[in-house]
């Protein structure tokens, strides 16, 4: 028996009396044998063989490809820039008066209810699907203007991954992007910050889908 | 072995351009980034979780959090192990979320990590054992992955893989020979 049968015997499993033999006698495959038995017990693991789904390189590519600056703005970034502009809502990134994004009808629509934070509000948000991720039209009644020192901000969620689709003030007509397929998420939610550079959704929910 | 024991393997660190670029969140920077080392973020994932859905969240929340992070990040260090402490705190923070709706003891503290289940115990090795497997060639992943994982003989990997008996000799000895040194740093921690 050669040392390459052997080893191989070793590695796959096989190694029966002959090969114990072959260790026994065979200073060389002793010394590298510990090495390879080390490497051969780490693949013991069962994740290690588990591949990710073909999609989920696209998805990550979707959440944070992009123009991030524009589609799916952090809330320390969005505030920032309002507070550079004076406090305009209108220059928010990715926030526009609604002017009519589109002639063509939504998507998707769903209706956004206030919580019991904001027990008069009510609205409507209207998605397009876009190559890039989403732009939504929020309708919204009953929800007074943000407060100074603090700002609306409206979220896409699954499970505890939140994404922010852009800050507003005046939550009348608002129309914003975000970098992520509607499809992904099913919660979709406004909350009111105040204006620091925490980037999670840690405010009062104000209106949520549920 | 201990989350602080890393000891390079000489892989080489991304460009700094990359991270640059992935920090300005540029299509190409993040899909380069993720073909590096989406499949290792998500071996730790599932590694930890043990559910393909809960991973592949986990998978997605590591690479946001890097995303967000990556202005912070010294782009002339190698971004493995800032990129697996990222990952393995994603699965921690989705195992926290599922042990808190399935009405488990809620978790709230850092000091908590220290009750994760054992699964938790050994995500630097599974994250080193994947990088290195995805350093080898195809060929000898396959036949490591015939021999270890679905557990066939010698004679039944040359069968499915449609070569010699010799060829799977030489090649499973090869491959394992790679795969030792390409993990001997884990070795010598153990040792």
């Amino acid at each position: 028996m050669n040392c390459d049968d052997a080893r191989s015997a070793f590695l796959s499993g096989d190694a029966g009396q002959r090969e114990l033999d072959h260790l026994g006698s065979c200073s060389d495959c002793r010394m590298e044998w510990e090495a390879l038995e080390t490497s051969r017990q780490l693949l013991d693991n069962p994740a290690l063989w588990e591949e990710p789904s073909p999609d989920l390189e696209g998805r990550v590519v979707a959440l944070i490809g992009g123009t991030p600056e524009q589609t799916t703005p952090t809330r320390s970034r969005a505030r920032m820039w309002v507070l550079g502009g004076g406090g305009v809502a209108a220059a928010l990134v990715g926030v526009f008066l609604w002017i009519g994004l589109s002639s063509a009808g939504p998507d998707w629509e769903v209706d956004l209810p206030g919580t019991a934070e904001a027990p008069d509000a009510s609205g409507v948000v209207r998605g397009w699907n876009q190559p890039s991720g989403t732009r939504v039209a929020l309708d919204i009644e009953g929800l007074p203007p943000a407060p100074d020192g603090s700002l609306y901000e409206f979220w896409f969620s699954s499970g505890e991954l939140h994404i922010s689709a852009g800050t507003f003030a005046a939550p009348e007509s608002v129309e914003l992007s975000v970098g992520v397929s509607r499809a992904d998420f099913s919660r979709l939610w406004i909350t009111l910050e105040p204006i620091d550079e925490d980037e999670s959704p840690s405010g009062l929910n104000v209106m949520d889908t549920g | 072995m201990g989350e602080g024991s890393y000891i390079s393997t000489g892989e080489p660190a991304l460009k700094s351009v990359d991270l640059e670029r992935f920090a300005a969140g540029e299509p190409d920077a993040v899909r380069q980034l993720y073909q590096l080392y989406g499949r290792a973020v998500f071996t730790v994932a599932y590694s930890s979780l043990r559910d393909r859905g809960l991973a592949e969240e986990a998978v997605q929340l590591t690479f946001l959090h890097a995303w967000r992070a990556a202005d912070r990040f010294d782009v002339d260090r190698d971004p493995k192990p800032w990129l697996y402490a990222i990952a393995r705190r994603a699965a921690v923070d989705v195992y926290r979320r599922e042990r808190r709706h399935s009405g488990g003891v809620p978790l709230e503290s850092d000091a908590d990590i220290a009750i994760l289940p054992k699964s938790f115990e050994t995500t630097w090795e599974a994250w080193e054992v994947r990088t290195a497997l995805d350093q080898m060639s195809r060929s000898q992943r396959e036949v490591i992955e015939a021999t270890h994982f679905l557990g066939l003989s010698q004679e039944e990997a040359a069968e499915k893989l449609g070569v010699a008996v010799g060829t799977i000799k030489s090649r499973s000895h090869r491959a394992h020979r790679k795969l030792a040194a390409l993990l001997s740093h884990l070795q010598e921690a153990t040792a």
